[in-house]
């Protein structure tokens, strides 16, 4: 049997238990494609049975440790394939404190000596690696699609898992492959997903953004919703969103349980792609895009699961529990596990006695301790532009220590030139480096044990943000105006005078 | 039933594991819970007891009651029964390796986190996905039969429960085939050197932008 026909026919175990109703394939094969599986059959070099494939690599992303990486490899005689498509940046391990030029042993491991030492000989070979003294500099789901070194069709991997968020500029990515592989083989082994689309219709309220959308699905859909699917995010919404706003939603398809997400190319992509660094240029360009135009899912195609959701009348969102899925409008009251799903209630007990939260309180009106704004979720300059509307002639509440990382260099100088550093530095806010930060950790910067933490990243999950840590996952604008009433607050009451 | 590959490789290996099985009948238990990092070891926390350190101590290293490889019966346990999205979350491989050093080698849950499951089948812990059902008879049957064991045997596809059941599962044809013969990744791929060889020169001239730039 050819290869082809095999896929359409077989239906596989994997992740999950469900299994590929036949008539879908032998629809999906009919009547269309999506952009998922274009992408991936362009890929595909080898077939393996089931649903396994060896598949071509577009892009490696490699973090802090990528130059040790490849200098191991190197120093044990290996050879890199396609090293022209391997790029590195760091980000998990970097300080964030301005002091980490000068001192650079506040930057864990060998992160800051690694980037500068190997620069020349990583170059001759083809391969870009950001330090913390580039201008590049940044979180690698930021700096990925900023420098144009994610593109549109890619397939694009790393060892991140919020790698997914790349998919916002119509590339299939992913996160949790090893350098090690990739580095030598230029491909990875993968099992394909099921195709699940998200339409988002009706409208959003103001103050309502990409991350309000994205959890609202969570909470709508589950945090196991996206088990064994690629995940289509379409629909007017979608489209009305920047890029930027876009990268927020794919950033948190890991949450919904999927192998990754994406947005299909549309203008504003292609607008967005084509003043970045390593962006094609002159015919390529033409090619390129030519290309690109061929992506977007066809209209016929059949998908595995599709849902819509409705945004009209969604409040900003905030989680109350130990899992994206807990959350609820910011008006609403802390639920009760009794009034869960039988399934859920010892999940939701559990929540609430690690949150300390009361069920039938408002989530509003929370007393907090911390606030971080920054992350690969949103940290981009719309993002930052966003806080500082609301933060702009205000000061952060007393005994709330608030951060604000810009997401990359990129976007820090361009807050500064917007005089964004000074409204946040004024009202009380530390501006930090770019990195990964207090999102979980890796390189130091931490919540303080037991405190609670408004945070704008993509995890709430138990002890992530620091040991006995409490994390309420919201949108950056509300994440600011937390910060500034010392407790959980909506940002639309904030503007409006409502709170002082 | 499969015969023994005839060559096998440099990697982890599992063919059956018959051991104690531990009701952990949670959803969404993510790769946070399984292993932190980025924070310092729990005071209580050995090499072999680091996996899920904040449902397994209280930070003072005291170990939580209610946890259930902290019970009687079940400390010596290596399978872990799950709900639904095990292993949600991140990359890390430690969320494979800290279990895999306290004995846990098999885990059976309704559905996995993505990146939890590519980390399973590379470093050789078994991912088991089974229907909720399913898994809660054996946990039912766990409780009442504690300190008994299960067999879980990758050859055949089977889980085996004495006096219980006999439960048909199914992994990919890759993974069964990796984790019999003991394949790292990269001998798998060796395997397809030529053909990977041909692809990237046919690619190469095709897409010449994602090369220049």
């Amino acid at each position: 049997m050819k290869r082809r026909d095999f896929i359409k026919t077989t239906v596989g175990a994997g992740v999950g238990c469900g299994f590929v109703p036949m008539r879908s394939l032998f629809a999906r094969q009919a009547a269309g494609m999506t952009m998922y599986d274009k992408i991936w059959d362009a890929h595909e070099i080898s077939y393996l049975g089931g649903i396994t494939s060896v598949l071509h690599v577009d892009r490696m992303m490699l973090p802090d440790s990528g130059p040790a990486a490849i200098k191991r490899l190197l120093d044990a005689g290996e050879t890199i394939r396609n090293p022209e498509l391997v790029w590195a940046v760091a980000d998990h391990q970097v300080s964030t404190s301005p002091e980490r030029y000068t001192d650079r042993s506040l930057n864990l491991g060998s992160v800051a000596d690694d980037f500068p030492e190997m620069k020349e000989q990583l170059a001759a070979m083809g391969i870009q690696a950001f330090g913390i003294d580039d201008p590049e500099q940044g979180i690698q789901h930021v700096v990925g699609p900023e420098t144009g070194l994610t593109l549109p069709g890619m397939l694009m991997v790393a060892g991140d898992s919020h790698t997914c968020t790349h998919g916002a500029v119509g590339c299939v990515s992913w996160g949790g492959e090893t350098a090690q592989n990739v580095l030598l083989t230029g491909t990875v082994i993968r099992e394909r997903a099921r195709n699940l689309r998200v339409n988002y219709t009706g409208t959003l309220g103001p103050w309502v953004r990409g991350k309000d959308m994205i959890l609202h699905t969570i909470g709508a859909l589950g945090a196991d919703a996206g088990n064994r699917c690629a995940v289509e995010y379409a629909g007017p919404l979608v489209r009305s969103l920047s890029v930027e706003g876009r990268m927020t939603i794919c950033n948190l398809s890991i949450e919904m349980g999927a192998a990754t997400g994406m947005v299909a190319p549309d203008d504003t992509t292609y607008e967005y792609v084509a003043s970045r660094e390593f962006a094609p240029r002159g015919e390529l360009w033409d090619q390129a895009l030519a290309y690109w135009r061929s992506l977007p899912t066809d209209d016929a195609a059949a998908f595995y699961r599709d849902e819509t959701i409705d945004m009209t009348g969604v409040e900003p969102q905030v989680t109350w529990g130990i899992s994206p899925e807990h959350v609820i409008g910011i008006s609403e009251r802390i639920p009760a596990p009794d009034d869960a799903p039988f399934e859920k209630r010892d999940a939701w007990r559990r929540a609430l006695e690690y949150t300390r939260l009361t069920p039938g309180d408002t989530i509003a009106d929370t007393p907090i301790d911390e606030v971080f704004i920054g992350s690969c979720a949103e940290s981009r300059i719309s993002d930052l532009r966003a806080a500082a509307e609301v933060v702009r002639g205000r000061r952060v509440a007393p005994n709330v220590l608030a951060w604000v990382i810009a997401g990359s260099q990129p976007v820090k100088r361009q807050a500064e030139a917007e005089g964004l550093d000074r409204i946040f530095r004024d009202a009380g806010f530390d501006w930090r480096e770019p990195g990964c930060s207090k999102c979980y950790g890796s390189n130091g910067d931490l919540v303080a044990q037991g405190k609670r933490c408004v945070s704008n990243s993509n995890r709430n999950y138990v002890g992530r943000q620091g040991i006995d840590a409490i994390t309420h996952l919201v949108s950056t604008p509300m994440a600011a105006a937390a910060a500034i009433a010392g407790r959980i607050v909506d940002v639309r009451r904030l503007m409006a005078g409502e709170i002082v | 039933m499969a015969e023994e590959p005839a060559v096998l490789g440099n990697g982890p290996r599992f063919i059956r594991q018959e051991g104690i099985a531990a009701p952990l009948m949670m959803d969404n238990v993510d790769t946070d819970i399984i292993s932190p990092i980025g924070k310092p070891p729990n005071p209580g926390a050995t090499p072999e007891t680091r996996a899920f350190e904040p449902i397994r101590f209280f930070a003072d290293g005291r170990e939580k009651p209610d946890f259930i490889l902290n019970q009687e019966g079940f400390r010596r346990s290596s399978i872990i029964l799950a709900g639904k999205n095990f292993g949600t979350g991140s990359s890390r491989s430690v969320a494979v390796s800290r279990p895999l050093t306290g004995g846990i080698n098999v885990v059976i849950a309704e559905s996995f986190g993505p990146l939890f499951y590519d980390n399973s089948v590379r470093q050789g812990l078994l991912a088991v996905p089974l229907e909720g059902d399913k898994i809660e008879r054996i946990a039912e049957w766990a409780f009442a039969n504690r300190g008994q064991t299960i067999l879980v045997d990758l050859q055949r596809q089977v889980i085996e429960v004495p006096g219980l059941d006999t439960f048909e599962f199914r992994v990919e044809p890759r993974v069964r085939e990796k984790l019999l013969g003991g394949f790292t990744v990269r001998e798998e791929l060796s395997r397809l050197d030529e053909e990977i060889h041909v692809f990237a020169q046919s690619y190469r001239q095709s897409w010449p932008w994602i090369y220049q730039r």
